[in-house]
């Protein structure tokens, strides 16, 4: 519970560095992708969830409108990487129509689950029925998604791992870090599929990742500033 | 590879050494932490037995060559070949030579701030491979250490390869043994047996030709370089324009 906070603790502060930016129209998509990311680990927090869900007519809708906004935070943030990578085909096939039919393809299997499963008690990722084997499906189907965006950037972030840059590698062994805990994240979800005790590990894990991949995008900002600052210097 | 840490213990001692992290740091002037990491390890760089060795006025190639990893190392230590001394040999040196050849004014005026650039050089270790290469060093070499032939390249092209690595590809071109430590820079051209002003030696002994060559070949590696640098500055400007 405490891990939950804190993650979004940390999430939150690595994503106010990016409001004045965003303000003055600076890459917008990426400022968004953070506050997604954040509402969406914001919303599974323990309280946060209790007291919302109880507003809500249909239980545990706040968990699948937690997933949809995660999901939208990956899209924005997975096209801007590839953007970053100059990597057009990976980028179509996270925001092209080969993403889009994933995006949907994941989300629309998950609200077919959640249509039938939702009302088995109210928790996060409707974790607290999780002997029911439709339950660890749609817990895991979840992580296929963050997977599959890590999965497509994964190697072109390696290549920066090796750059001569220091902030190109830095960003680079932050993201990579994320990329693969996202992918051993649905590797556990897979786990989970036969052993349900594993849950937990995963959704540290999960939360781990996101604090990596924030880490990678707040480096690259602070690499910015800081050159912009240095070319300030240079010229003032 | 680097050398077993009871071995250089022991070397330590034959020396006149002290065998303790700290009071062996400071003797031979290196970061305690370092050392002591080292030590603890178990596994010993070669760079502090060159550094130990230097300390107390032993050869470093004779210090590297009483531990197994390099027993042959000074019994196979030979003068260097002509392309060896050529292929250390810097686009600036090379170009202060062309120059003085056109007109001995401008050797004259270059004269008193000329500095012979030591290894390791940009680029220095891939002009050292190229030279001594008998047809099939690289294969050979990424099959002997076991390393997947793209490493292999990615750690020539950073110019950083293991000490072991460097003994390894001189075997290979069958050279001195010394000559790819010199080159790695891990002990001076000196310390492994060349004589001294080789390279100034084999530069003006060079024909207008084969200068020219040179030349030629060090400008288009700065080039490399060059061209490497501005993709990789690109590379950094757009990840920190697109996700900054």
């Amino acid at each position: 519970m405490l891990i939950g906070y804190l993650i979004v603790v940390i999430l939150a502060a690595l994503a106010l560095t990016r409001v004045p930016s965003a303000v003055r129209g600076r890459n917008v998509l990426i400022s968004l992708s953070a506050a997604a990311i954040v509402i969406a680990f914001g919303l599974i927090t323990p309280n946060v969830y209790g007291n919302l869900d109880r507003l809500s007519p249909v239980p545990n809708i706040v968990d699948l409108v937690a997933k949809l906004i995660l999901f939208t935070g990956l899209l924005l943030a997975g096209t801007q990487v590839a953007r970053a990578w100059d990597a057009p085909v990976t980028q179509r096939r996270i925001s092209g129509r080969v993403g889009t039919i994933v995006f949907l393809a994941v989300f629309i299997v998950e609200v077919i689950i959640f249509a039938v499963v939702h009302d088995a008690g109210r928790a996060v990722d409707l974790a607290n029925n999780l002997s029911s084997p439709l339950v660890r499906v749609y817990s895991t189907l979840a992580t296929a998604y963050p997977a599959y965006i890590a999965g497509l950037l994964l190697p072109h972030v390696r290549k920066g791992l090796s750059s001569p840059k220091r902030s190109t590698r830095a960003t680079s062994i932050f993201l990579f870090v994320g990329f693969v805990l996202a992918i051993a994240r649905f590797a556990l979800g897979l786990v989970t599929l036969f052993a349900p005790e594993t849950y937990y590990v995963g959704q540290v894990v999960s939360g781990v990742a996101a604090i990596f991949v924030a880490l990678g995008l707040a480096t690259a900002f602070f690499a910015r500033v800081g050159r912009r600052r240095q070319t300030q210097r240079q010229f003032s | 590879m680097s050398v077993a840490a009871t071995a250089f213990k022991h070397w330590l001692s034959t020396v006149d050494l002290p065998t303790g992290a700290f009071p062996l740091a400071r003797a031979i002037g290196l970061n305690r932490t370092t050392v002591q990491a080292q030590l603890l390890r178990g596994r010993v760089r070669e760079p502090v037995v060159v550094a130990a060795a230097r300390a107390v006025g032993v050869e470093p190639v004779a210090a590297l060559s009483a531990f197994d990893e390099y027993a042959e190392l000074e019994r196979q230590m030979k003068p260097p070949l002509p392309i060896e001394v050529l292929s250390q040999i810097t686009l600036a040196d090379a170009t202060i030579e062309l120059l003085s050849r056109r007109n001995p004014t401008y050797a004259e005026a270059i004269a008193p701030v000329r500095v012979w650039e030591d290894p390791p050089q940009p680029d220095g270790l891939r002009a050292w491979l190229d030279a001594v290469d008998p047809g099939h060093i690289r294969r050979e070499l990424a099959e002997r250490i076991g390393t997947a032939p793209p490493n292999l390249s990615a750690q020539i092209t950073a110019n950083k390869m293991r000490p072991r690595h460097l003994v390894e590809a001189a075997r290979i071109a069958n050279t001195s043994l010394t000559s790819g430590l010199a080159v790695g820079g891990v002990i001076t051209l000196a310390e492994a047996g060349w004589p001294e002003g080789a390279r100034d030696h084999a530069l003006t002994h060079l024909s207008p030709v084969a200068l020219n060559d040179l030349v030629q070949a060090r400008l288009a590696s700065a080039q490399r370089g060059a061209r490497r640098l501005a993709a990789d500055s690109a590379e950094a400007h757009r990840i920190e324009e697109t996700l900054g």
